[in-house]
C-alpha cells in the first residue's frame, strides 16, 4: 500500500513537471560550501558527535563525516548542522553504502 | 530561526551539560518528541546543548530515563533577568525613575517660539500664550484646543491680525500676522506749512491750502510756503503739501593725505576656550600668537536645556594676521575724498527725501599732512514744516481809526 502510494505521487510529480520533493515525502540534503547542512524529512536521530552525524531517513541511514560538528538545530524533521562536512553517505537498510 | 531566537529572549532559554553513556540517545529521544534544540556540540560522553526554558522537564525527564545527569550552565532571556532584578530592588526603582522622568519630560511643552512678529510682538505673544496656559513646563494634556489658544491670544494682543497655534511633541510653535499700522490720520487743526530752512524755492506741491511762494523765490525758515488760511482769512483749513527747495550747506572736512591700511595677510589661528561662569579656559591653541599685529572673531555657542542656557559655553576664537601699508595719496584724490565725507555729512543733515544736486569745493588747504577743505553741497529737498496760522489783524485798526 505504501509503496503504491508513493508510486502514485512519483507519477504525479512527472506529470505536472513538479520536483520530486514538492509531492514525495522524501528526505531532501541541502549541503552550502561544504559548512552548513541542513536535513528535512528526518524520520530519526541515530548518533550525534563531532565527527559523525548518522539520521535515519525512513528507506536509508544517511551518514556524514566530517570535524567539528555542532548541531544548530533539531526541531521535529528538520536539523540543521554546521561544520567541515568531509563525505555525505547514505545507506539503504541492509544493502551497502551508496 | 529568528523568531525562535526571540521567543527564547522572551520565554528564557536553558545553556545545558549532558554528561553519560547514553547522551546520543537522549538527543534522538528529544527530537523525536519535538523537543527544539539549539547548539548540540557532543564530544564522546559529554553533550552541550540550548533549551528553551519551557522545555526543560521534558528534557530532565529523559534524560533521568536514560541515566544521563545534566548541568546547568548559563540560564539567558527575560524570565531570569526578571528574577534578578527583583532581588535589586534599588535597579528596579531606577528603571521606574527613568521611564517616570521620561513619561513627564515627553509630557511637557519644553519650548515655545514665536514666528511672524518682531521683538515687541512676540514678548506680548508669548505673555498672552503664558496667559492661556502655553509655557515652557506646560502639561501638554492641560493644554485648551488650538482654537481656544489662537481666539485668547487674539484677544490678548491686539495688534495681531491673525495667530496659529501648533503642538508638535514638545516644542509649541505660535505663528502670528500682525496688523498694518493704520494711516496716520489728517490733521484737522488750521495750520500753515513754513519753511524750516533757507532756501531757494523749486517746486511746491500743495494738497491743501494756497501756494504763498514762487519758484526761484529765496525764503527764509519760519515764511510762510502754503497757506492755511483762505478767503482772506473767511477760512482756515489745514495747509498739506510739499515744497521742494534747493538748500546749500556748507561743511569743513579733514584728510588725512598719509594713509594707513590694514591689510589680512590669509595666515590665521584658531583658539578654544571653554566658557565657565565668564572665566575662560583654553582648550585649543596654546601657543603664543606669532604675528605682530593681528585681528580677532569670534564665535559662541549658545547651549541650552529647554529654555535655559547653559553656564558653560564653547568659544572659538579666530587670530587673523594683518599687514599694515602706509602710503601717501595726492591733493585730488583727498579732494574726492573730502566731497564724499561731506556729501555723507549732508545726507545726515537733510530730509529722507532729498537728494545732492551738486558740489562745490570753496576753499583747500594743505597743512601738517592734511588736507582742510570747505566744501559747499547744493541739496533738493522738501523744506516745508507744520506752523501756526497768525491771529487776524483787529478789526479796529484795519478801520482806520486815530492813533495815539
Amino acid at each position: 500500500m505504501r509503496a503504491w502510494k508513493r508510486r502514485l505521487q512519483r507519477a504525479a510529480a512527472e506529470m505536472f513537471a513538479l520536483p520530486p520533493d514538492a509531492l514525495a515525502d522524501v528526505c531532501r540534503v541541502t549541503c552550502t560550501d561544504g559548512a552548513e547542512l541542513v536535513v528535512e524529512n528526518v524520520t530519526a536521530i541515530r548518533r550525534v558527535s563531532d565527527t559523525r552525524i548518522e539520521v535515519d531517513c525512513g528507506r536509508f541511514t544517511l551518514a556524514v563525516e566530517g570535524e567539528s560538528f555542532e548541531v544548530t538545530y533539531i526541531s521535529g524533521r528538520e536539523m540543521h548542522v554546521q561544520g567541515q562536512v568531509a563525505a555525505i553517505c547514505y545507506q539503504r537498510r541492509g544493502g551497502a553504502a551508496l | 530561526m529568528v523568531l525562535t531566537q526571540f521567543d527564547h529572549l522572551w520565554r528564557g532559554s536553558l545553556y545545558l551539560e549532558l554528561r553519560g553513556e547514553r547522551v546520543t540517545d537522549v538527543i534522538a529521544r528529544l527530537a523525536a518528541e519535538g523537543v527544539p534544540l539549539h547548539h548540540v556540540r557532543v564530544g564522546g560522553r559529554r553533550a552541550t546543548l540550548v533549551v528553551a526554558l519551557g522545555d526543560f522537564w521534558t528534557l530532565y525527564r529523559v534524560c533521568r530515563r536514560s541515566g544521563v545527569r545534566l548541568r546547568i550552565l548559563e540560564r539567558s532571556g527575560l524570565p531570569f533577568l526578571w528574577r534578578r532584578a527583583w532581588r535589586r530592588p534599588s535597579f528596579l526603582a531606577g528603571v521606574g525613575l527613568f521611564l517616570a522622568i521620561l513619561w513627564t519630560a515627553g509630557s511637557m511643552v519644553w519650548t515655545v517660539d514665536v514666528r511672524g512678529a518682531d521683538e515687541d510682538v512676540r514678548a506680548q505673544v508669548l505673555q498672552a500664550a503664558q496667559d492661556v496656559g502655553l509655557y515652557p513646563g506646560a502639561w501638554r494634556r492641560r493644554l485648551p484646543g488650538p482654537d481656544v489658544l489662537q481666539a485668547a491670544i487674539l484677544a490678548r494682543v491686539p495688534a495681531l491680525a491673525w495667530a496659529g497655534v501648533k503642538v508638535e511633541g514638545a516644542r509649541a510653535e505660535v505663528e502670528v500676522v500682525p496688523k498694518v499700522p493704520d494711516v496716520k490720520p489728517e490733521p484737522v487743526e488750521p495750520r500753515n506749512i513754513v519753511a524750516g530752512k533757507p532756501a531757494v524755492i523749486i517746486r511746491v506741491l500743495a494738497t491743501r491750502g494756497e501756494v504763498v511762494v514762487k519758484p526761484g523765490q529765496v525764503v527764509s525758515p519760519g515764511q510762510v510756503l502754503i497757506s492755511g488760511s483762505l478767503a482772506e482769512g473767511t477760512k482756515q483749513v489745514p495747509a498739506a503739501g510739499h515744497a521742494f527747495a534747493e538748500v546749500w550747506y556748507t561743511s569743513r572736512v579733514e584728510v588725512k593725505l598719509e594713509v594707513t591700511q590694514q591689510e589680512l595677510t590669509g595666515r590665521s589661528v584658531t583658539k578654544k576656550y571653554l566658557d565657565l561662569a565668564g572665566a575662560g579656559v583654553p582648550v585649543w591653541g596654546f601657543a603664543a600668537l606669532p604675528y605682530p599685529a593681528s585681528v580677532q572673531r569670534q564665535e559662541e555657542t549658545d547651549w541650552r536645556v529647554g529654555p535655559f542656557r547653559l553656564p558653560v559655553q564653547l568659544r572659538t576664537v579666530r587670530v587673523y594676521e594683518v599687514n599694515a601699508r602706509t602710503w601717501t595719496q595726492s591733493v585730488e584724490a583727498a579732494k574726492q575724498t573730502a566731497l564724499r565725507l561731506a556729501a555723507q555729512d549732508v545726507v545726515g543733515r537733510m530730509g529722507a527725501d532729498g537728494r545732492v544736486l551738486g558740489q562745490t569745493v570753496l576753499q583747500a588747504q594743505v597743512a601738517h599732512g592734511k588736507l582742510y577743505a570747505t566744501v559747499m553741497t547744493r541739496t533738493e529737498e522738501d523744506i516745508g514744516v507744520p506752523g501756526r496760522i497768525p491771529a487776524a489783524p483787529r478789526v479796529a485798526a484795519r478801520a482806520g481809526e486815530p492813533q495815539g
